[in-house]
């Protein structure tokens, strides 16, 4: 991207660039708290759900809604080491995890769909009839 | 027109750092990183002198007329260097990512090791 040099423009994006690192900062203690980490964005027709849940299986994560919440639960194994492994680092968590969200919207149920791609679990939940929003046309004459 | 000056948004990007486990075996060291999102295509891993740097890129599309309601994933470039002790083969590197946990393997030399001496 091409704009006109301004010094201004350069503070300002240190400003955000050092905000985003305070951002950081403070994420990660509260991280506990709220693991797995999600998205969520709603669109014209449905909701999308993205969750962040690296390395786990794909069977060993579990998808419910019940009445308007949406629970996501599962477990994170180890991964199987060859014997005699010593371990140097460990930043890496494992466990069990559930999260639950309450959902704005009244969901088509049976219309979910749930797919797990590279770490990341994306759920589409469309949105029923009543509650998407509705176009009118006015003719002006 | 010599004042403007192209600034690049690039000069300013921080990366996120994958979290990392380390584990070491009799002959190889092994390590793990979690970078959720990344697909094999936009994963790169790469050995300059005795660094190994991997990097990786992660983006989430948003349809259009669409409203963020969360917004924790980190989302952006994923980079993470490590430096390489003397006993690692540089040319035995082997990269494997699955459902977005990189495992590398770094096979050691042969000749550091470990060997077992008899006792007459």
């Amino acid at each position: 991207m091409l704009m006109r040099y301004s010094p201004f423009k350069e503070i300002e994006m240190m400003e955000k660039e050092i905000n985003k690192m305070f951002n950081d900062l403070f994420r990660s203690f509260d991280r506990s708290y709220e693991y797995p980490l999600m998205d969520i964005i709603d669109s014209k027709d449905d909701l999308v759900v993205y969750v962040e849940i690296p390395g786990v299986n794909k069977d060993d994560i579990k998808v419910k809604i019940h009445n308007d919440v949406l629970t996501i639960s599962g477990e994170r194994k180890e991964p199987e080491l060859p014997e005699k492994a010593n371990c140097l680092i460990r930043e890496r968590e494992f466990g069990k995890f559930m999260r639950s969200i309450r959902l704005p919207y009244p969901i088509e149920v049976s219309k979910v769909n749930a797919e797990y791609k590279d770490g990341i679990l994306k759920i589409i939940l469309p949105k029923k009839e009543e509650v998407k929003p509705k176009e009118i046309q006015i003719n002006v004459s | 027109m010599l004042r403007d000056r192209a600034i690049t948004k690039k000069s300013f990007t921080t990366y996120i750092t994958p979290p990392a486990d380390l584990y070491e075996t009799q002959d190889s060291h092994m390590i793990f990183l979690d970078m959720p999102g990344v697909s094999k295509d936009d994963l790169n891993v790469k050995v300059i002198d005795n660094r190994l740097i991997v990097q990786g890129k992660f983006e989430i599309e948003k349809p259009k007329d669409s409203e963020v309601l969360f917004n924790e994933i980190e989302k952006g470039e994923y980079r993470r260097e490590f430096i390489l002790s003397g006993d690692v083969d540089r040319n035995k590197i082997e990269a494997k990512l699955v459902n977005g946990v990189l495992t590398l393997t770094l096979a050691k030399r042969e000749e550091s090791k470990e060997i077992e001496i008899k006792i007459n």
